[in-house]
């Protein structure tokens, strides 16, 4: 089993074959959680997230369609719509338990600009419109193709690359002076 | 090989889209964009910064740690037991009751079959129970019974 596609493991899933859905889950609980972290920067709420996505995979196998799309595209589609009911119903985002990426070793003072930046930019992505975070998370920190991000949205190709680019440049925009800061501590 | 050039402005598009890492350029413009940061200092330029902010946003939102996912992926599947444990018996007549695979043809056969039990029942207690004369009233007190709604009470008390 530790060979089958992930077509054939659903195939199995299908016929409610716990042992194919632990392979499922042992390639795609890492990746899930952490998009579902990316988009609402939240380790718990991440966590709840991604147990409730795997259910539903559980519990409504028989909806997945080989050959329509991939099963890690329907997946985080699962998992976005369950983040985006989730967000509707919280709205206050903490960014609190998001953790610091420390460069050790490293110049204190470049340190202090990079968390800084890191925390400035967390604060700019958690505020970018849903669509732009969810694309720019999927494309740049998922590593899926723009076609499968393009499926987990449900947008064109197109209309994809517009958002990655939209929100590419607002967050430029807004990180430009920390930037410029790094520079001058480095 | 793509003869085609870009401009400068068309790069930062590029950029702007794909991000500074080259693998995810389209293959149609990959040749005309190293082309052009060979060529040009501003295109450099453009580039290191890409470099810079992917560079900065990978370190916004890293990976989650690993050491609470067994424990997730344990919660999850033991939930998918107990679902499957309090499935199995509806799950089990209902496979059953559609017949499985092997009478997908004649999906409605087992449903059915299982719709007319009243009916045999019916017959059954029909030539069962001699006919009624209409004097003793046995099987029509029975019968009120059986009909199961509160008609008999009203029929116990006129007797």
């Amino acid at each position: 089993l530790s060979e089958a596609s992930d077509e054939e493991l659903m195939a199995r899933v299908q016929r409610r074959d716990q042992q194919a859905f632990r392979y499922l889950l042992d390639r795609h609980a890492g990746p899930l959680r952490n998009f579902l972290f990316r988009i609402n920067q939240n380790a718990a709420d991440a966590d709840e997230l991604c147990q409730e996505a795997f259910l539903r995979v559980w519990q409504h196998a028989g909806r997945w369609e080989p050959g329509r799309v991939q099963f890690n595209t329907w997946l985080f589609r699962i998992g976005h719509n369950l983040a985006i009911d989730r967000y509707r119903k919280q709205r206050e985002r903490s960014l609190e338990e998001a953790p610091e990426a420390v460069d050790e070793g490293a110049d204190p003072r470049r340190v202090l600009a990079r968390s800084q930046t890191a925390a400035q930019l967390r604060e700019a992505i958690a505020e970018l419109p849903e669509r732009q975070r969810t694309a720019l998370v999927l494309c740049h920190f998922q590593g899926l193709s723009y076609q499968q991000a393009a499926d987990v949205l449900d947008v064109s190709l197109e209309a994809l690359e517009s958002l990655v680019s939209r929100a590419r440049r607002t967050l430029k925009q807004q990180l430009r002076p920390l930037i410029d800061d790094i520079e001058i501590a480095s | 090989m793509s003869t085609e050039k870009i401009t400068l402005e068309e790069f930062t598009g590029l950029l702007d889209r794909f991000g500074a890492d080259a693998a995810h350029w389209p293959q149609a413009l990959q040749s005309a964009a190293q082309t052009l940061l060979q060529s040009s200092v501003a295109a450099r330029r453009l580039h290191r910064d890409a470099m810079q902010f992917d560079e900065c946003l990978d370190a916004a939102l890293p990976d989650l740690g690993t050491e609470d996912l067994p424990r997730l992926k344990r919660r999850i599947l033991e939930q998918i037991g107990s679902s499957l444990l309090e499935n199995s018996a509806v799950l089990r007549f209902w496979t059953w009751l559609m017949g499985g695979p092997r009478l997908a043809h004649v999906v409605l056969v087992r449903p059915a079959a299982l719709a007319m039990i009243p009916l045999v029942l019916g017959f059954g207690l029909g030539l069962t129970f001699p006919e009624s004369n209409g004097s003793d009233g046995e099987l029509v007190t029975e019968l009120t019974l059986l009909a199961l709604t509160d008609r008999y009470e009203g029929y116990l008390d006129a007797q």
